[in-house]
């Protein structure tokens, strides 16, 4: 007893953060196997590999085993390192006895070298290492050393680990490593650590991290903080669908749950979140990341805060334990309702590699029972002439007879809430009045008011209300709805039956409700095409198009008034030239306008252009040399 | 006052008649023509509405921009100008005249739709 208390205060002292908030349950579990159920189909060496070795870190009784050692042997002549690597690991899991030709053996040695960078290295000393040959512990080391020079990303580190975790020897050169890869991890929301690229490069990271140091026999430079938060990452991540994501994940998971050093631990609530004068006791369940039991333990919840007004209820109280879980009867220590925040603590006498067992935060709920009490209703007067009549009702009975207001008068409902458990007056979240028309089924919702000593107290205007009643007069039912998130009985209460008579305004009817017109069908919209504009009657148009033209006539007529010299008319051939062309000139426009385009048009008129342009200049310079030969002559 | 009136149009043109030369007299009478055209067609406008639009607008315009190039034509062939356009021959004017029309057209008869 002595030795647990000081040990615990010793972990206490060393206060480790918030432990996992859950663990890969039997669900996952089982979800898992069927993922990898479905790899053992594949051709493919890796697909292979990964979802027998995960079947074995379930612990799951694989099928059809010498079929597929059958299968993992006709890989056994391929030229890639890679799929070697994973013949060999998976054949030795299902201890296939399957054995390496000496070319291959030869081959393997061969790429261990520094040059073929950490990830081959990783792959032959792997599958040298599960095809039972003896690694030459010095020349790996050397060769894994110079090639972390070139290339030290994570997941290089993170194979670094798992090679050095194979080989005797002095391999601290490499284990001083691990704590040059944590600080490159990534925190997310402050709760969990990862390194970019995900699952499969921090489970290789962490694996290998933690098998190095059981192999060398010394703690890793990780921190009880920092081994909790990757379990954290981990568990976030089991809804991971792929054979090989199932793999890295066990992987990883199984290696958090037994290596020498840190053991996260998940104190999770194992029975309902809400307790109350009926069940008192609520339970927790510890366990490690894959939800096994981790011996004998002490749990201890240090304290119960309720958050609504952060005060503490109890402190130090151990757990009992009950059928592998831990239980404590919340209620003895008279919290009154709300949500609680329990801390817990677990310890161990013998094992100290546990982390993230200090200060587990789980959330219960008190429930307490309402008593609705001394309720009454009545009427009364709008204009308050004259003192309300109220009547007493005890629940669960209804109103005797039924009550009748009108505008004139106001309906007063009065009623007081009390906590069962604690004796005093309290207010809820929800205190509802419905009424409910009886033909219609019109329901309005009022909400009851609680004044500032916590008496409920409901008063309604029939005359200013009456709008929001769609006036709709008639036999009504009133019900009072009373809800909490922590009280036990949530009621609705059938309070009484009214007759509720409302005068219309002058404006309107009373319409049947709007919602009633909301949805009755609206009138069908008819697309309407585009309406061509009106047009002027034909006549018109017509009778002014001969006006437009009949200008030219007067035109006509005032030539041959002013006396046209035709005589000096003469056909030469420019001048018949010229003529033709712009005669052709307007053919060519109005053909325009009638089919062609614009780029047809301007080929064409640089065609009819040039010999009128020709043409035209030949002959008006004959006029013009006709003209100063005449003034000349006068 | 309108007897004031009458008379002085009477003059004017017996003035007109006496003076201009023919060939202003074919140009006058052209101008008239048009004008007498572009009045049509925007009395049509006015009647009916301006639908469509762009046809209106062509004609319309044609009318206007024939009548300013024969207003131009009248300017660099009247005689009495003949200082301001030395360097322009009738016939060069003429020339003129009727590159503008062909551009002109071109424009109205793509615009007509």
């Amino acid at each position: 007893m002595r030795f647990t208390a000081f040990t615990f205060n010793i972990l206490l002292l060393c206060a480790s953060s918030l432990g996992i908030t859950s663990f890969l349950n039997s669900n996952d579990q089982s979800r898992f196997k069927d993922i990898l159920l479905s790899g053992l189909n594949s051709d493919d060496a890796g697909s292979l590999d990964y979802a027998i070795r995960g079947l074995t870190f379930l612990e799951f009784d694989i099928p059809n085993k010498d079929s597929l050692c059958q299968k993992l042997k006709t890989k056994l002549e391929s030229q890639t390192t890679e799929t070697l690597f994973h013949v060999g690991k998976a054949s030795a899991s299902l201890s296939c006895a399957l054995q390496l030709s000496n070319t291959q053996k030869e081959k393997l040695e061969t790429t261990i070298t520094a040059t073929n960078g950490v990830s081959e290295i990783f792959l032959a000393t792997g599958a040298l290492s599960s095809f039972g040959i003896t690694l030459d512990a010095p020349k790996v080391l050397k060769a894994l050393n110079t090639a972390l020079k070139k290339d030290d990303s994570i997941s290089s580190l993170g194979q670094a680990f798992q090679v050095a975790s194979l080989l005797d020897g002095d391999v601290s050169s490499v284990f001083g490593r691990i704590e040059d890869v944590v600080v490159q991890a990534d925190q997310i929301d402050g709760k969990m650590l990862q390194f970019e690229g995900g699952l499969s490069v921090t489970a290789l990271v962490i694996s290998g991290a933690y098998k190095l140091a059981n192999t060398v026999g010394q703690a890793p430079f990780i921190s009880k903080e920092q081994a909790n938060k990757f379990a954290e990452y981990f568990v976030s991540r089991k809804s991971v669908q792929t054979v090989k994501g199932v793999y890295y994940l066990l992987e990883a998971t199984s290696v958090l749950a037994d290596n020498a050093f840190h053991i996260p631990v998940a104190i999770t609530l194992a029975s309902k979140a809400a307790v109350s004068k009926s069940e008192p006791k609520f339970q927790v369940k510890v366990t490690n990341i894959l939800g096994k039991g981790l011996g004998s333990l002490t749990i201890i919840a240090d304290s119960a805060t309720r958050t609504l007004d952060d005060a503490v209820v109890l402190s130090q109280k151990q757990l009992t334990p009950k059928d592998g879980l831990f239980e404590l009867d919340l209620m003895s220590s008279n919290p009154g309702k709300g949500v609680y925040r329990v801390a817990l603590s677990a310890s161990s006498s013998e094992d100290t590699r546990l982390v993230g067992n200090v200060g587990a935060i789980v959330e219960v709920k008190v429930l307490t029972k309402i008593a609705i009490e001394e309720t009454e209703i009545g009427t009364a007067d709008s204009d308050q002439s004259t003192a309300a009549k109220l009547r007493k009702i005890i629940y669960p009975k209804k109103l005797d007879g039924s009550l009748e207001a009108d505008s004139h008068q106001k309906l007063i409902l009065k009623f007081l809430l009390r906590d069962t458990l604690t004796k005093e007056l309290v207010t809820v979240h929800q205190a509802f009045v419905r009424l409910t028309h009886r033909e219609s089924q019109q329901e309005i919702f009022f909400v009851a008011e609680p004044d500032v000593n916590d008496a409920y107290k409901f008063d309604l205007d029939l005359a200013t209300k009456a709008k929001d009643f769609l006036y709709l007069s008639g036999h009504y039912s009133m019900d009072l709805i009373i809800g909490d998130a922590v009280i036990e009985n949530p009621t609705v209460w059938q309070i009484a039956e009214l007759q509720l008579s409302f005068i219309t305004p002058s404006a309107g009817q009373p319409k049947s409700s709007k919602a009633a017109e909301m949805y009755q069908m609206k009138p069908e919209i008819k697309h309407m095409f585009r309406e061509p504009e009106k047009r002027p009657p034909g006549i018109v148009s017509n009778a002014f198009t001969l006006l437009a033209i009949f200008p030219f006539v007067i035109f006509i007529v005032l030539v041959s008034r002013l006396g046209v010299n035709f005589s000096s008319l003469s056909f030469s051939l420019s001048a018949l030239g010229f003529h033709l062309s712009i005669g052709g000139i307007f053919v060519l426009f109005v053909s325009f306008w009638l089919y062609l385009n614009m780029f047809q048009t301007l080929k064409l008129l640089v065609v009819i252009a040039i010999p009128a342009f020709v043409s035209g200049n030949y002959m008006l310079t004959q006029i013009a040399a006709k003209r100063r030969g005449a003034t000349k002559q006068n | 006052m309108t007897a004031s009136v009458t008379s002085v149009v009477a003059k004017f043109y017996e003035e007109y008649s006496k003076t201009t030369p023919s060939k202003l007299k074919l140009i006058d009478a052209y101008l008239f023509y048009i004008l007498l055209t572009g009045i049509v067609q925007f009395l049509y406008c006015c009647l009916v509405g301006t639908f469509p639009f762009n046809s209106f607008l062509s004609g319309f315009i044609s009318c206007v921009g024939s009548f300013v190039l024969a207003a131009c034509l009248r300017l660099q062939v009247n005689p009495e100008n003949k200082g301001q356009f030395e360097k322009i021959s009738l016939e060069r004017a003429f020339a003129d005249f009727i590159f503008a029309h062909m551009v002109l057209h071109l424009t109205v008869m793509n615009f007509i739709g």
